[in-house]
């Protein structure tokens, strides 16, 4: 058995299957439960997709493109309002292509949960401010 | 002799496009024992395959016969050390 980082077992293997952590992509993954599984990127990333990425301070982040520019991607968390510019295609290893919710794999090609989710909490980022704001209204209250 | 609970076989394409292989992930507890994957080549993906099915050691040596002409023994060998590794990363139950 060898020790590899994310970027070489990607670049070997063409695959990797981690735990997630931190908060920026629930609802749909939850820190320290869920695993995700990425590819090896082969094709251009579109919108909506999940990618790993490097930032220059050398963080590996999993977040979603909101909009892919000619030479660069908007991403964003799915818990986020705010979106991060400027993420090249150097910077991209891989993309998600499925995930381990507790113990079941959802594929993220052919779920139809998924796809719905995408779609209601992809497109709209008024609802999202809205649920974010009942949230910290909520929170407070309590 | 069976797979352990959160053992899953990820099958991924090759790079020729054709050939398929297996990846070896944890989910739950079992990424206790391991945390990471296992690569796979494709006779120990066909080798977890039939653990997973319920098979003994003969059988998946009948099965490898199935597949590659080598001789019985060989296979045999083969079978024998990639379930005592399956074993040592804690992937298989007795």
């Amino acid at each position: 058995m060898i020790n590899s980082t994310i970027e070489e077992t990607l670049e070997n293997v063409g695959f990797i299957c981690i735990e997630t952590k931190g908060t920026s992509m629930q609802p749909m993954l939850v820190s320290g439960r869920d695993k995700v599984c990425i590819e090896k990127l082969k094709n251009k990333p579109k919108k909506h997709d999940v990618i790993l990425y490097k930032r220059n301070d050398g963080t590996f982040i999993l977040h979603r493109v909101k909009k892919a520019y000619k030479n660069s991607y908007a991403m964003w968390g799915d818990n986020h309002a705010y979106v991060e510019y400027g993420v090249t295609n150097e910077q991209i290893f891989g993309i998600l292509v499925g995930y381990y919710k507790c113990e079941k794999y959802i594929n993220i090609k052919k779920s139809f949960k998924y796809k719905l989710y995408k779609f209601f909490w992809c497109n709209s980022l008024i609802v999202r401010k809205v649920i974010f704001k009942l949230r910290r209204i909520f929170k407070k209250q309590k | 002799m069976k797979i352990a609970n959160g053992f899953k076989l990820k099958i991924l394409q090759g790079k020729d496009g054709e050939s398929e292989k297996g990846v070896i992930v944890t989910v739950g507890d079992a990424t206790k024992k391991l945390n990471g994957i296992i690569s796979l080549n494709e006779q120990a993906t066909l080798i977890f395959k039939c653990i997973d099915k319920g098979f003994s050691k003969d059988e998946i040596v009948k099965e490898m016969l199935k597949v590659y002409d080598v001789e019985e023994s060989v296979v045999a060998r083969d079978v024998e050390k990639t379930i005592s590794t399956f074993k040592e990363i804690g992937a298989i139950d007795d």
